[in-house]
Formats: C-alpha cells, structure tokens, sequence
C-alpha cells in the first residue's frame, strides 16, 4: 500500500525525468489492458456510424451513413412484401383472376 | 394439436433446412465480408426474408445510395412471388389471423412445399402451413446469424462466393426449362437480357431487359398461348 502511494507520488512529481515518464507511458500502451479496453472505445467513437451500420463492429468501409442503410433494407422489405401480397388483395379467392394476368405472370 | 401439426410439417421442411444451410451461411459470412455485423444480418433476414433479394442486397448495401433503384430491383427480382401469391390464393383462403403471416413467408421454398402438399389427414391444413413458414423463416434466420458469427473466426479467401446467387439463379431456370415443353417464354428471356446489355452496359440492362421481356410477351401472347396448348 504504502509503496503504491509512493509511486503514484514520484510518477507525478516534477522531479520525475522525462525520459521514465516515457518508459512508464510505453509500458502502459504494451500492457494488455490498454489494448482491451481503451483502444476500441477510441476507434468506435471516430467511426461511430459504420459501427452501428456493421450492427456490433465491422471493417469495410461503406458508402452509405445507417440511415441510408435502414432506408435501402426498408426498401428491399417494401418491394418483397409487395410482391407477396399483391396477389391477394388485388384478387380476392371467391373472384376470378383475370386471364391475362394468368398468363403475363405463368410465362 | 399445435405440436401435431408441427410434427407433421417438420419432416417437409429437412431438405430446405440443409439447403439454407449453405445458402444461409454463405449470405452471413458473405454480410460480414462487407462490413455488417450480427445485428444488421439478423435485421436484414428478418425483415426482407427473401434469399435471392437479399444477395442482390449486398451489392445495393456496398454501393452509393440509390433507393429508387433499389425498389425497381426488388420489384423486378421478386415479380415471380406474384405468380406464388396466385397460385396460392384458394389455399390460403380462410387462414384467418394466420394469413399475413403466411403471405409473408411465401418464399421459393415455402411455396414448394404448400403448393404440392396435401397435409396429412387429421392435421388442420392452416396450421400446417403455418409452421411450414415458420420453420423456414427459423432455419433462414438462424443459419445467416450462424454464417455472420463463423465470419468472426474463419477468414478465407471469398473471392466467387457470391457466384452463389448466379448459381442459384441458373438452377431456378433450369427447373423452369425442364418443366415446360415448350421454351418459347425463357428463351424471350434470355434473348432479351442479351440484347439489353448489349446496348445499354452492364450497370444499366437490367431493368430495359424486364420491360423488353414484358413487351415481347405481350406482343407475341397468342403465338405463345397457341404454343402451350
């Protein structure tokens, strides 16, 4: 404890050379800790819209910001759904398909 | 009678759940190449389901913002569920609070089955199709989830993977072809999309070809009909 509070004291006191203070900053950039915890939340704040775009964490970078991403998918979304449910709101089972829509979509 | 049903539409959905298998895998691993992460594979499958649609997606996804495009294309590419939709208009009548759902899900595969299969005796026919769908939106699902979560720790080289989709296209027209007697309608389809790209370039062809194919149908239709009788 006492040799903690010691350090710590020494680390900030003026006295101190540059030169450790260089070594003990060196230290702390290879210590496994800094790289788990400090380094990422640094690199997601700068890239913070193809983080939450990649959904948790991607590489590539992309051309479009989340917004237009969401947009396209809803897009996507929209078409397919609209291709699925047209048939059955445009002809109803109890009323027959017109012939030429039979025809236009078999082929 | 909830797990009956689900007994009875499971053995009908192993084949496709082997065939998202890779499929599945393929597009998860092919979205984290891309950059997207889990949640954004999982979002994308769950909305759109849609497996065709969803490669072409990933070409839409990595390019400039384009959203007019981007539903010309769907439209386009899913027209064919239109065809399902009609074929499945009687089956599905009187499904009930179930329907939107099943209209929903009606992919390739789900079709494929609902379409040719008579449930079981004793086993309520909308219950069946219900969990039919639901298997196959699970499977479709889970497997790309499965594909983005490998890509974290497999990295291989995926250059051609995304012949996937070409390949799957091929075999969808194959099976059409080998239905038929006679290929008159494919063939308009495959000269038309010829002659698109040759006049208007790989980036643009696609949608002059769709109503090229449309127009030539049309024009051509009782040739064609009297070819089918």
């Amino acid at each position: 404890m006492k040799e903690t509070v010691y350090s710590s004291k020494l680390y900030k006191s003026p006295a101190i050379s540059l030169q450790k203070r260089i070594f003990a900053n060196r230290q702390m950039r290879n210590s496994r800790s800094f790289h788990s915890s400090a380094k990422p939340r640094v690199k997601r704040e700068i890239n913070f819209i193809n983080f939450y775009a990649a959904g948790f964490g991607g590489g590539m970078e992309l051309n479009m910001n989340t917004a237009q991403i969401i947009i396209t998918i809803a897009l996507m979304s929209i078409g397919t759904m609209a291709t699925r449910f047209i048939p059955f709101l445009c002809f109803p089972a109890n009323k027959k398909t017109p012939k030429y829509i039979v025809y236009l979509i078999s082929n | 009678m909830k797990l009956k049903s689900l007994k009875a539409a499971f053995p009908y959905t192993i084949p496709i759940m082997a065939g998202y298998m890779f499929l599945g895998i393929a597009y998860g691993f092919l979205m984290k190449t891309k950059g997207f992460g889990l949640g954004m594979t999982v979002f994308t499958s769950i909305v759109v389901f849609a497996g065709s649609m969803q490669y072409v997606g990933l070409t839409l996804l990595t390019a400039a913002f384009n959203p007019v495009y981007t539903l010309f294309l769907t439209l386009m590419i899913n027209a064919r569920h239109l065809f399902y939709g009609i074929s499945m208009l009687k089956k599905y009548q009187g499904s009930g609070k179930l329907k939107n759902f099943l209209i929903f899900g009606l992919v390739d595969e789900t079709f494929s089955i609902n379409c040719s299969t008579q449930p079981p005796a004793g086993i309520d026919k909308t219950k069946f199709y219900f969990f039919v769908t639901l298997l196959n939106y699970i499977y479709w699902v889970s497997w790309s989830a499965a594909g983005n979560i490998l890509g974290n720790f497999i990295t291989f080289n995926t250059k051609g993977l995304d012949f996937v989709l070409t390949a799957l296209f091929v075999v969808i027209f194959i099976n059409q072809w080998k239905e038929r007697k006679k290929h008159s309608a494919a063939l308009i389809g495959l000269i038309s999309p010829i002659i698109c790209l040759l006049i208007f370039g790989q980036d643009r062809f696609i949608i002059p070809s769709m109503l090229l194919i449309i127009t030539v149908l049309i024009v051509f239709r009782s040739r064609i009909d009297k070819e089918a009788e």
